[in-house]
């Protein structure tokens, strides 16, 4: 089967989507990229009352936070991305690919059917789909290209 | 005042050339191994690897450690001296299906009787791989190989229940594909106090490839794979629906989530006796899933301990012991060398020049140059530079942190190269160091250098380093970008993971990828 053929078959919620920290709304930006340092996550989902309202990343902590002192104290819903563009826990994968590629998303929530946030769907989900998908490929590699040999070799 | 140097996968790479066939499971515990060690926050001295025979056994080259290749099968006896002789190592001992389960199965079972506090990784191929071939204790019965040409007769050994059987503390098993699962093994493993048994399913591509197939096929492993969480009810299946629950006579049985409430399932208990460990090793293909995980997990009194305290104990009672004196106290002989006598064998005469030992040793025959093929075309042999990846957003090491950010913000890019005055890349500064270092903790990016807040230590890539290479580094690591260097150290390009997923797309149609 082509990968086209195979992310047309899969879902977006078998993907890897943990990559995500959530944040209540009214939120300090300073704490929120605390959490987000702390959780070694690069895109927090702002929630209220655990529905999504925003995403805020670290494409607007390079942008709008890091050499602004003054809007470190804000609460985060000035700086986040209001309702950004979700896809469906059980939408195409290849169809949420598509969407992240021609818009430039690096970080789109994802929502089961009662609209409450299950994940995040990010570049390392692609990447470990891929890498999952050709594993002997990726994984079974030597640690640095020419360190690998054609003649294997006897006890 | 004592320093604690931050190690990273690097510091455990070895200059040694990996020489495993292409595509072979081992190169992938061995990357998670390099990953995981650093994690640990043991200094990089204190680690030793200790090995049978086979071509798992040569682990310990590629480690950037202390090793010993040692004996066939007798890894856990050396293991067991050496903890014996300084308790303070972390001691881990790297075994095959055949070194550790046919020659060395009586050592297996004592080392883990005792609770040495080590950790063994099993690497089960189901085959030996190293002669070539010949089936192993864990070849299925039936399994035709050149030492079973009609198939083998006997039942297979089952490596979590026989270590099970020998009271081990801490049992879990992994597979090669699933490479965050064995790392969190990994890390649970050298945890444990006492022996700690892993069993990893590796793929032997050239001898028996498949044999785990059901377990790491995308379309079969949620269906075929248990995996265990302490406390949780076992449940499994791409969609989560089927689970686990006791039947009469303590059999396991499969159920469906939608008759059967999650309650009534089995919870798994690591701390449970060790008839529940025992009984999910019993569940096989292709009756059950296979449960991957922690078995169990217990603490027991430590070998080591034990002895050391007797000696102690022996030491405070009778003074210090002098080896000479016990040496000279009873009746002593001495042994002459056969040639002396005249009756034996004369060295030097027939057998091979030491140099050449090991590839005297019966069935060992090197695999004819070119006889290999590759695990698989394109990505393995496709490189960087046939992406023709565009160069990154350079500057001087030099500048202000404040600099450095506006360049980012400039260029809409989230990875900058940092060159020193010879332009050779020194150092980077991404998204990733921002939000790490900088983002709410700096005030005055002006008066800081960028090179106090970069990533100093780059894994780079050349331009003729594979696709799969990359994409290897981006899996291992959540790289988002790899700087490539050209042989002098200056950077050509940068390769993103975006160019990486492009190629797969355009190139990966029926049949060519795997
Ligand atoms: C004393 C002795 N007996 C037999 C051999 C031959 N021999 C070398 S490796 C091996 C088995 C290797 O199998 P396994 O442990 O599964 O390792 P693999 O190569 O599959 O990783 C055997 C029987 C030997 N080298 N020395
Ligand atoms: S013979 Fe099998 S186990 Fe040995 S290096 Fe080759 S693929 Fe790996």
């Amino acid at each position: 089967m082509s990968l086209e053929q195979d992310l047309q078959l899969e879902q977006v919620q078998h993907l890897d989507l943990k990559n995500f920290t959530t944040v209540e709304i009214g939120t300090s930006v300073k704490k929120t990229v605390e959490k987000m340092r702390v959780e070694n996550r690069h895109c927090a989902i702002i929630v209220d009352e655990g529905e999504l309202v925003g995403i805020f990343t670290d494409r607007d902590i390079l942008r709008k936070v890091v050499d602004a002192r003054e809007t470190w104290d804000l609460p985060i819903d000035d700086l986040m991305t209001s309702t950004p563009l979700t896809v469906q826990a059980k939408d195409r994968a290849d169809m949420a690919l598509a969407l992240m590629d021609f818009k430039h998303f690096r970080n789109v929530p994802v929502l089961d059917d009662e609209g409450k946030v299950i994940g995040n769907l990010t570049h390392q989900a692609i990447i470990k789909y891929l890498s999952d998908r050709f594993p002997e490929s990726v994984y079974n590699l030597p640690p640095n290209p020419e360190q690998a040999t054609r003649q294997r070799i006897g006890a | 005042m004592s320093e604690t140097i931050e190690l990273t996968r690097k510091d455990f790479v070895s200059d040694q050339t990996v020489r495993w066939c292409p595509g072979c499971g081992d190169y992938a515990i061995l990357a998670q191994m390099q990953k995981v060690l650093p994690e640990l926050g043991i200094p990089r001295e204190k680690f030793v690897f200790i090995s049978g025979i086979g071509c798992s056994s040569r682990f310990p080259y590629y480690m950037n450690t202390y090793g010993i290749h040692s004996i066939h099968g007798r890894a856990p006896t050396l293991a067991t001296g050496l903890k014996i002789a300084n308790p303070n190592l972390s001691v881990w001992v790297i075994t095959g299906d055949g070194d550790g389960l046919s020659i060395g199965g009586n050592h297996l079972l004592h080392v883990v009787r005792r609770n040495v506090d080590l950790n063994i990784i099993l690497f089960n191929n189901r085959i030996y791989g190293l002669t070539k071939g010949q089936y192993s204790p864990t070849s299925l019965r039936g399994t035709k190989t050149k030492s079973s040409p009609l198939g083998t007769v006997e039942h297979s050994f089952n490596p979590t229940s026989v270590v099970i059987g020998a009271e081990a503390t801490f049992v879990a098993r992994t597979v090669d594909s699933h490479v965050q699962h064995m790392a969190e093994i990994f890390k649970r493993a050298a945890e444990h106090k006492g022996t700690s048994f892993v069993e990893v399913y590796q793929n032997c591509v050239i001898f028996n490839d498949g044999t785990w197939s059901y377990a790491t096929d995308r379309n079969t492993k949620d269906e075929n794979i248990l995996m265990l969480e302490d406390g949780k009810p076992m449940i499994f299946g791409k969609d989560k629906d089927k689970g686990i629950r006791l039947s009469g006579y303590l059999e396991p049985e499969i159920v469906s989530l939608a008759n059967v409430a999650e309650a009534d399932l089995l919870y798994h208990n690591e701390r449970a006796p060790s008839s529940l460990a025992y009984m999910l090793s019993r569940m096989r293909q292709p009756d059950f899933p296979e449960p991957i995980g922690v078995f169990r997990a217990v603490e027991e009194p430590i070998y080591e301990v034990g002895v050391m305290r007797q000696i102690d104990e022996a030491i405070k009672r009778r003074g210090k012991g002098d080896l000479r004196k016990l040496y000279h106290a009873a009746d002593t002989w001495e042994v002459f060398p056969d040639a002396e006598r005249g009756n034996g064998h004369q060295a030097g005469e027939d057998s091979p020049p030491p140099g050449e030992f090991d590839e005297a040793y019966p069935g060992v025959v090197f695999h004819e140059e070119g006889g290999l093929t590759p695990a698989k075309p394109s990505l393995l042999t496709d490189t960087l530079a046939d992406l023709d990846p565009p160069p990154p957003l350079t500057a001087p090491v030099t500048i202000s942190l404040a600099e450095a950010v506006a360049r980012l913000k400039k260029s809409n890019v989230g990875f900058m190269a940092l060159l020193d005055n010879n332009d050779k890349l020194v150092g980077v500064f991404t998204d990733g160091d921002v939000l790490a270092k900088v983002a709410c903790q700096v005030e005055h990016l002006a008066e800081e250098k960028v090179k106090d807040y970069m990533t100093a230590s780059v894994t780079t890539l050349t331009g003729q380093a594979t696709i799969a290479q990359a994409l290897h580094l981006m899996a291992l690591h959540n790289f988002r970008h790899i700087p490539i260097v050209d042989s002098a150290g200056r950077v050509e390009s940068v390769i993103s993971f975006r160019s990486v997923v492009r190629y797969l797309g355009q190139n990966f149609s029926a049949g060519n990828g795997r």
